[in-house]
């Protein structure tokens, strides 16, 4: 189901609003069957067979695959809505029920037959989910990873105490050299390599510079964590382009990370999955702010800032 | 031929028939163990529905409810051990949270579950308060629910950081207790000052012999410090009271501060500026003891706090 | 006396008691306007001191306190070093912490049960006083009269609690207890006496209720409720205050010794937060537990008399609740703020950090409270003949909310294998990572809620055609209004992703603006309309599915889990302080419990309530056996706020 591609910078949409076409799509071909060719398909039917599509669904449709967690947790969602769907009404609630009832009571011989061979089913299926749960697995086990974990309140780096509520960064500026929010916005499409650019684009340069010589190898070219290393790290690196990184985190939060590495996580980052070297001892504390400073340039993130 | 009789029995042969399994073949595994924990906790309840039972079967033959409250009691049978596995389920796994070990707390909803299953079968055949047992079993259900996706959830246990000792304001500590902390800082326990030898990178003893006759290559034996640096204060390279005639690095342990007085300055500035005053033959190799190899202590990477370098014995 | 007089009156005391009821509301309000209450005391106090320092011979040693960080004369000892011995954490063969948890939830539910109904009650009697129709008003009455008989059988058991929580908490914890009563000494003398009064009023309240009935004596019955919630509103927020202090002490310095001011101890930063907080909280679960009960009755009715009154209180019951959750967020986002501006560490704790994923529940209740909000409103439109033209648009509501909730539930942080992880590319799903996210949520949750404004527009006019010459200008302009919410609400969601946060933060305010305007504008001018509408059938109140009474006990019981989430969570988030950042838990429960170990103690305590109250409901019906005073089945019967 691939084929159809799913467009870039337009997913998230892309995919509701393909879920709400289909569900049209459902609810309209099952009006026409019933008042065009007076086809009346019975609510459990239509019910399973929506849990059934919405299944394969998110499991096939969605590229790359998504976790079984979330596909749980969709399924969950899903067969609630086809509850509240199918209940909403008396006449449609009787509906529903009117298969099972006819089961359960085993007026005929179809659903005498029905009846029995789902009353054997049964315990064994409830025997066999409760054994593949139990049972001991050779996957590796999940891990919680929590990958943007609380901040200390100051970070020291190079024998200079930062406090990360506070500080911010020496080369965020606009031209008088005054600290600024939007002078990102305001160069998102400057030139760094223009010789007269303004203070800031010459640090975003610097930055890139930076960059290029220390991190790409890892955080890629292009900073969406594909570079040529990456993939021998399991997870791989961090990709910067991603709404949920760099986007979502303080420039002091980056600061801390960048300078302490992977060894400087805290107790709650377990398993401190990650490689990364404390860069404090490979770069001065300018270097760090510059390479921050092109990593939000070049992404078109803005740092978060506390209202 | 399907009939809800056979079809019960049939159920009833396969629950039973899977219990006894489990208890022939794995006689140690949990589900074995759950059971008889269940027995243990749950057989006198047990035994007087099993009585009762007994007595409907052959104490009632003209009842013509008989065969009804047979049948509600072993009905009534189920429901009560399925209360009490799910009970031993949680008097087995209640306190144990280790995380990441399957099968372990994080199955405890599963007794919900079994709570609202025991409801619900129940509502069926005792209509006097199937309600209420209805009501129940709902409320048994929807925490089931949540409570089943908090464990589902990843969990972490946050044990609390080392008790760290708040540093006391030491103006209102008592002289011995000073002394103590001083002990702790160079020598790490109240006690340790009497062996020789360095207890960690950076640290005073590293260098400085505390006892006497104890090794001090790198660095003079402080032993008898308080009257020694009355005579350090003497000395004309020290310079006593005009630290601009000093001939070292740095001759000042700040602008403007001057130089000791007494003993107990004198001990504090050496703290301060070790490069200050070097005692003859201690300074950095051809520097002719103008410069210190002693890092400032308030400093980083020694970076004592104000308040720690004023417990010095 | 003549009639006019009376009437003006009661029309008197009618504004005093609502003037007081509203005053009660606002005075948490009041006390935390910083010129207000809040510093009077506190200069008097210091400058009380300075005065008497010279001129007492021997020199009061000062310190500074940790919150205000004024000087005051040190009065108490320092907070107690524990350690873990049998001296300061005596203990049986459990955790102790445990056993003191289950104890104070129970407390606590009840105590927030006890502390609602009254003011349901207050409500509920003056809406009977003011009501003209007599058989209205006997009905109402009926029902005040009932909600004070529950809650007087639970009153009693929430002072056995009171007891049980102070007997373990002395014996598990007597070094802890004992440094917080020297400190709240005089708060807790005040707390023993306002509950010997509340009793009183309670007790006079109850039994004076027959012989009270008319004319004057009336009016002072109700102004009695009105007395009674002011004692219950005091002790409640005396109580917060030994809660508060323990998160962000003030009125101690650094070593957590007392400096004599008492205000200073009970008006620590979080008070007035967690005050207003509480009071809209215990209210919404006031409305849960009794909507509760109104479904337990509905179900075990024999008759349709009984089903029907209990269908009315059931829906009263739930709208009264809904209307006091519906600020809940707002309180909750104060009190957060609140926490964030006294510790910046505790807040991302709670909000990113170890307790995040406890937020994720919440994150489930709120969409459960919804949904089944929702739902109810449709089953209830079973009790109205006209209703099925609108029950043909219930699946595309559900679709939507369920779209929403899909985005309102996917997880910033995925939770997945290693496998899934290297299948996936990265901790981030390039669709999906989308939705974990600020924006994607805010617009998710803002839709849910005007959607479910819609859905109680329609419940409103499922039995009415609209009459008024200009309801086809009025049907296009709710039509616009709802179309614009809804395209404003989800395109800013996703102009959200291409700004910086702090401008993104500023669009919360246009999408809140939107749902509140369809909030109060769309259900304002639909009942405008619906003003002398054509009725195509009457409201036949019991005629509701069975479902929808499961989906009040549904609400109830996600109130209660809800609330021991919160309370955990808002307790947790101390980590290992007994008294933040003064004293230390050095008992060997200092650690923080998985998730799923919260889960578990929550669902037990929600159970062990519920079992509790059903015999509580249970004790109740057993003094009534005569049918509640109804209107006949099918005779139009009142509802709140403008169902009509």
């Amino acid at each position: 189901m691939t084929a159809l591609k799913l467009v870039e910078g337009y997913m998230p949409v892309q995919m509701l609003i393909e879920m709400g076409g289909l569900a049209l799509l459902f609810i309209w071909s099952f009006y026409l069957l019933d008042k065009k060719m007076g086809i009346k398909v019975n609510k459990l039917a239509q019910a399973t067979g929506l849990f059934l599509f919405s299944i394969i669904y998110f499991r096939f449709r969605i590229y790359p695959p998504i976790p079984f967690s979330v596909q749980a947790i969709y399924a969950t969602m899903t067969l609630i809505g086809i509850f509240m769907w199918v209940s909403s009404t008396e006449t449609s609630w009787q509906d529903f029920r009117q298969p099972l009832i006819a089961v359960v009571d085993a007026k005929t011989p179809t659903t005498q037959i029905i009846r029995a061979v789902s009353v054997v089913l049964l315990p064994f299926l409830v025997g066999f989910l409760g054994w593949n749960n139990m049972k001991p697995s050779i996957d590796e086990p999940i891990e919680l990873r929590t990958v943007h974990p609380a901040p200390p309140a100051s970070t020291k780096v190079h024998g200079k105490t930062f406090v990360l509520q506070t500080a911010s960064n020496p080369y965020r500026v606009d031209d008088d050299g005054k600290y600024s929010d939007m002078v990102q916005k305001k160069y998102i499409d400057g030139n760094p390599w223009d010789e007269k650019a303004p203070p800031y684009m010459q640090y975003v340069r610097e930055g890139g510079q930076i960059f290029f010589q220390n991190c790409h190898f890892c955080h890629g070219d292009n900073l969406n964590g594909r570079g040529m290393f990456a993939f021998a790290f399991n997870p791989i690196p961090a990709n910067f382009t991603d709404a949920g990184t760099i986007a979502q985190l303080q420039e002091t939060f980056v600061f801390w990370r960048v300078s302490k590495g992977g060894i400087g996580l805290p107790r709650e980052g377990f398993p401190w999955a990650s490689v990364m070297p404390p860069w404090e001892q490979h770069l001065t504390i300018d270097e760090i702010w510059k390479v921050i400073l092109f990593e939000y340039w070049h992404t078109g993130y803005y740092p978060r800032t506390w209202d | 031929m399907f009939t809800g009789k056979v079809l019960g029995g049939v159920t009833a042969a396969i629950i039973f028939g899977a219990i006894g399994t489990i208890f022939y073949f794995l006689p140690e595994s949990g589900a074995a163990q759950l059971m008889r924990k269940a027995f243990h906790l749950g057989w006198p309840g047990g035994l007087v529905i099993v009585i009762l039972m007994l007595y409907f079967q052959f104490g009632r033959k003209n009842d013509p409810r008989q065969g009804e409250l047979v049948f509600k009691s072993v009905i009534g049978l189920l429901g009560y051990s399925m209360l009490f596995i799910a009970i031993a389920n949680y008097a087995m796994n209640f306190n144990d949270e280790s995380p990441g070990v399957p099968g372990e707390p994080r199955f405890l909803p599963v007794s919900l579950v079994m709570f609202t299953v025991a409801c619900f079968t129940m509502a069926m055949y005792f209509k006097g308060v199937r309600v209420l047992l209805q009501i129940g079993g709902f409320m048994f259900f929807v925490a089931a629910c949540l409570a089943g996706f908090g464990n589902w959830l990843p969990q972490v246990k946050a044990d609390p950081p080392p008790a760290e000792e708040k540093t006391a304001d030491v103006r209102q500590m008592s002289v011995q207790e000073r002394a103590d902390l001083g002990e702790k800082i160079i020598f790490g326990a109240v006690g340790a000052s009497g062996t020789q030898g360095a207890i960690g990178k950076g640290q005073c003893p590293l260098c400085h012999g505390f006892q006497k006759g104890f090794l001090s290559e790198r660095a003079p034996n402080l032993f008898g410090i308080p009257t020694r640096a009355l005579e350090r204060l003497k000395d004309p390279r020290y310079s006593q009271a005009d630290p601009s005639k000093r001939d070292t690095v740095q001759k000042e342990a700040c602008p403007g501060c001057g130089t000791a007085q007494t003993a107990a300055e004198y001990i504090a500035e050496s703290h301060a500026c070790p490069n200050c005053y070097v005692v003859a033959g201690f300074g950095v190799k051809g520097s002719n003891d103008r410069e210190s190899p002693m890092p400032a202590s308030h400093k980083p990477p020694i970076a004592l706090t104000e308040l720690r370098r004023t417990h010095r014995r | 006396m003549a009639t006019i007089t009376k009437q003006a009156r009661n029309k008197i005391w009618a504004f005093l008691a609502l003037g007081t009821f509203v005053g009660l509301l606002l005075l948490p309000l009041f006390l935390s306007l910083p010129a207000g209450a809040g510093d009077t005391p506190a200069p008097a106090a210091s400058t009380a001191s300075a005065a008497a320092a010279p001129a007492d011979a021997k020199p009061v040693e000062k310190s500074r306190d940790v919150w205000y960080k004024t000087e005051g004369p040190v009065v108490g000892a320092p907070a107690p070093k524990t350690t873990d011995s049998a001296k300061d954490y005596p203990r049986y063969n459990f955790e102790s912490r445990v056993i003191l948890w289950v104890a104070l939830q129970q407390h606590l539910y009840y105590g927030s049960f006890v502390l609602a109904v009254p003011i349901f009650c207050m409500i509920v009697e003056y809406l009977g006083v003011i009501t003209k129709d007599k058989a209205l008003s006997r009905k109402y009455d009926q029902l005040a009269y009932d909600f004070v008989k529950i809650s007087l059988t639970a009153y009693s058991i929430t002072a056995l609690l009171g007891g049980i929580v102070i007997f373990t908490f002395l014996t598990l914890y007597p070094t802890f207890f004992g440094y917080l009563s020297s400190i709240f000494r005089p708060v807790m003398a005040t707390y023993a006496l306002l509950f010997i009064a509340e009793s009183g009023t309670l007790y006079i309240y109850y039994y004076a209720w027959d012989k009270m009935r008319e004319g004057f004596l009336k009016w002072i019955h109700v102004a009695m409720s009105v007395i009674l919630n002011v004692i219950g509103t005091v002790l409640m927020m005396l109580a917060n205050s030994w809660i508060a202090f323990m998160q962000s002490p003030a009125g101690v310095d650094a070593d957590g010794r007392y400096l004599g001011n008492v205000w200073h101890v009970i008006h620590t930063t979080l008070w007035n937060p967690i005050n207003v907080h509480r009071l809209l909280g215990n209210m919404a679960f006031g409305g849960g537990v009794v909507a509760a009960y109104a479904a337990y009755r509905f179900l075990t009715a024999k008759s349709d008399e009984e089903r029907s009154h209990y269908d009315w209180m059931g829906y009263v019951a739930m709208f009264i609740g809904i209307c006091f959750l519906i600020p809940l967020p707002f309180a909750g986002y104060w009190l957060m703020r609140e926490v964030y501006a006294y510790r910046q560490q505790m807040g991302i704790t709670l909000m990113g950090g170890l307790l995040a994923w406890l937020f994720i529940i919440q994150a489930v209740m709120i969409g459960a409270l919804f949904l089944t909000a929702n739902y109810y409103l449709w089953q209830g439109m079973d009790r109205m003949r006209g209703a099925e033209r609108y029950q043909k648009y219930i699946k595309y509501m559900v679709f939507v909310l369920i779209m929403c909730f899909i985005v309102w539930l996917t997880p910033h942080t995925m939770v997945m294998t290693p496998a899934e992880l290297k299948a996936m590319g990265g901790q981030q799903h390039p669709v999906l990572g989308n939705y974990g996210v600020m924006s994607a949520k805010n617009g998710a949750i803002n839709t849910i809620i005007t959607t479910t404004v819609l859905s109680f527009i329609i419940y409103q006019r499922a039995n009415k055609i609209p009459t008024v010459k200009w309801a086809p200008y009025g049907n296009a302009f709710l039509f616009g209004l709802f179309t614009m919410a809804y395209v404003n609400i989800i395109w800013l969601a996703i102009y959200g992703y291409y700004i910086p946060a702090n401008v993104r933060v500023g669009l919360s305010v246009p999408q809140v603006a939107s749902t509140l305007s369809c909030l109060f504008i769309g259900v304002i001018l639909n009942s405008i309309m619906l003003k002398g509408a054509k009725d195509v059938g009457p409201i036949v109140w019991g005629q509701i599915s069975v479902r929808g009474q499961y989906a009040l006990i549904m609400l109830a019981t996600s109130f209660t889990w809800m609330m021991g989430l919160m309370g955990y969570i808002r307790s947790s988030v101390r980590l290992f302080w007994h008294v933040n950042e003064i004293m230390r838990d050095n008992s060997p429960w200092a650690f923080t419990h998985t998730i799923g170990f919260g889960a578990n103690m929550i669902s037990f305590n929600v159970l062990f309530f519920w079992l509790t109250i059903l015999f509580v409901f249970w004790l109740g019906s057993l003094g009534v056996k005569k049918v509640p005073a109804t209107a006949p089945v099918g005779q139009k019967v009142p509802a709140p706020a403008g169902s009509h």
